[in-house]
């Protein structure tokens, strides 16, 4: 057996809460099928409450991530929504009974997908204060975008060499040169992750990066 | 140990005749060998030794004393590439594929610290050498390519014999890695103008831990490791005779009528699959691969939940989705034939051995059909649930 604890191959085996709910109150998609992997989180949330009273997710992606998704949305069904965003991505590693160090990015993953559908909820039922996209709001959001060649985030590996906000305006520019093999991959999951922001008007992503000689 | 066990291009069970054959010389007859000047015991050790390789040279059609025996096909590879590099001390240029093993690749980075430079040549979406791209790859400081017979993830065949006349009419070395080919893809290193070829024991039913590089006669090689004069001093450390007499007795028990019954096994899942499975797609080619590979895509799904559901069914294959990957990367070979990321993460390797039954193909199909089913239901990519 895969260095899985007993919890994970058994989350793995039988995975709870799989599905999309039809008449959800929140979708959100995280990762992508090139990276291998991708999760999908519904939500049902009582708008007096806050309780979310169904949860349920759909994964192409390995063992760990199904596993995550799993106990994740065991641990938050019945809880308020308030209480669902405040759980880290190690809390749901741990318990698991822990991940490998290479599959944690699916415990990251997973929270993720939770805190989008709930931020989507919020954003719906006008419970978020429209902070400004400043450029620590624009990294944090970068980070999930990975680069598929090595399924590193772009802002780790220092692929973001420039980045601008102004009136609206994002601009980014990549060490990455326009043919590389996953531009166009890379510029749409930047876009994926910016372009809805409430005060965002255009986001402007630029191959800078030298051919190599 | 699974039930059913198809890695194969991995690494195979010993048959125990091979063992049979390897006992006396692990027990009994433990002498190491030795030249003309030793004791009784050293002599016949040495003789049998001698027996053993001209056995593994006459599989490949070479001469007895083409073959140096190492310790496995990693070995044979570096071998091949650093020795040949080494023994020419000037600027030199290697070419080869994009999917070769990781024993040629990683050989050929390390060259590089050594000023040596290489190419990789590009392969098409059955994996098979672009030999346009190749020819125009080779430069006048070209000394060697080096292009697998079988690959290790899809089992495509390379054109060896084409490739090895247009590196004899240009006076370059010709190596093959014959790891995953060697005794179930014959070859003959005359008829393809092979300079150097490397084998290996334990994917034809031989121990692990033993293999070998053929060297034409004329080719020059520095050695990679310094002792004592074993193996035309190419080679130092005792022979393992143990291992040399089970790697002979391994590729003569290779009999046609094995590979008919892989090539079988092989096509029985292949049809299985596409008759059963929706969204499948193979890697490769199934008439013009090797007998005891196939590489099979599922859409929507990922291979490392399929390889653990199997798993626990007791079935043994191998993925090249990059959730099995220490690297956390996708199947190299599998980009390289221009997959897309999506349908290498969900690529199942499946091998095969005279071991296996028909039974056993049946029991994975019936795994499968199950699993796949299964993993499609939670995806969120798959198009209609109900297919
Ligand atoms: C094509 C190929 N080359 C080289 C090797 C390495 O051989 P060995 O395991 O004998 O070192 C393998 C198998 O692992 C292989 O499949």
């Amino acid at each position: 057996m895969l260095p899985y604890s007993k919890k994970v191959i058994e989350h793995f085996k039988h995975p709870r809460n799989v599905g999309e709910i039809k008449d959800a109150d929140a979708v959100a998609m995280e990762g992508s099928p090139a990276c291998g992997d991708m999760l999908k989180i519904s939500l049902k949330v009582n708008e007096k409450t806050h309780v979310i009273t169904d949860i349920k997710f759909e994964s192409f992606g390995c063992a760990s991530n199904i596993a995550t998704a799993s106990i994740l949305t065991e641990i938050v069904k019945g809880r308020t929504i308030e209480e669902a965003e405040k759980i880290s991505w190690k809390q749901a590693a741990e318990e698991l009974g822990g991940l490998p160090p290479v599959k944690m990015h699916c415990a990251v993953l997973a929270v993720d997908a939770l805190r989008s559908a709930i931020e989507q909820w919020k954003e719906k039922h006008g419970l978020v204060d429209k902070k400004p996209t400043t450029p620590d709001v624009l990294l944090r959001k970068l980070r999930n975008v990975l680069n598929p060649l090595t399924g590193a985030s772009i802002v780790r590996m220092q692929l973001l060499v420039n980045f601008d906000v102004a009136d609206g305006v994002i601009t980014i520019d990549l060490d990455l040169t326009p043919d590389h093999k996953f531009a166009a991959h890379i510029s749409g999951e930047i876009h994926e992750k910016l372009d809805h922001l409430w005060d965002v008007k255009e986001v402007r992503v630029n191959f800078v990066g030298e051919p190599e000689s | 140990m699974n039930e059913i066990y198809l890695d194969n291009a991995t690494t195979t069970q010993l048959d125990p005749w091979v063992l049979e054959e390897m006992k006396p010389f692990l027990l009994q007859e433990y002498a190491a060998p030795s030249g003309h000047f030793g004791y009784q015991a050293s002599l016949d050790a040495k003789e049998k030794l001698e027996q053993a390789r001209a056995t593994i040279a006459r599989s490949i059609n070479a001469e007895p004393e083409e073959i140096i025996f190492t310790s496995g096909g990693t070995e044979a590879n570096n071998l091949a590439l650093l020795g040949l590099a080494r023994a020419l001390k000037k600027p030199a240029h290697l070419v080869t594929t994009a999917i070769e093993h990781e024993s040629v690749l990683n050989t050929l980075k390390a060259l590089k610290k050594e000023g040596v430079e290489f190419t990789l040549v590009g392969v098409d979406q059955n994996g098979l050498i672009k030999l346009d791209e190749f020819k125009a790859a080779l430069r006048p400081e070209t000394i060697l390519c080096s292009v697998q017979l079988v690959n290790q993830e899809v089992g495509t065949i390379q054109p060896l014999k084409k490739i090895g006349k247009l590196c004899a009419e240009r006076g370059i070395g010709f190596h093959t890695d014959a790891v995953n080919g060697w005794g179930r893809v014959g070859f003959d290193v005359k008829k393809t103008n092979l300079s150097l070829a490397a084998l290996t024991a334990h994917k034809i039913h031989g121990p692990k831990g033993i293999g070998a590089l053929y060297k034409r006669k004329d080719v020059k090689l520095s050695p990679i490791m310094y002792g004592g004069y074993n193996e035309f001093e190419l080679r130092p450390g005792t022979e393992n005779l143990p291992g040399a007499v089970g790697m002979a007795r391994a590729v003569e028990m290779m009999k046609p009528e094995h590979i008919e019954h892989i090539d079988k096994l092989k096509r029985m899942l292949w049809w299985g699959i596409k008759k059963d499975i929706p969204w499948v797609h193979l890697n490769g080619s199934i008439d013009r691969g090797a007998p005891h590979i196939i590489n099979v895509t599922f859409d929507y799904i990922e291979g490392e939940s399929i390889l653990l559901h199997l798993d626990m069914q007791g079935i043994a294959a191998a993925t090249g989705s990059a959730c099995f990957s220490k690297a956390l990367e996708a199947s190299y070979v599998l980009l390289a034939m221009g997959r897309p990321h999506e349908q290498a993460h969900g690529s199942m390797r499946f091998s095969f051995s005279r071991f296996n039954t028909e039974e056993e193909i049946k029991r994975t199909l019936d795994a499968l059909k199950g699993i796949v089913a299964d993993l499609r239901k939670l995806s969120p990519l798959t198009p209609d649930k109900e297919a």
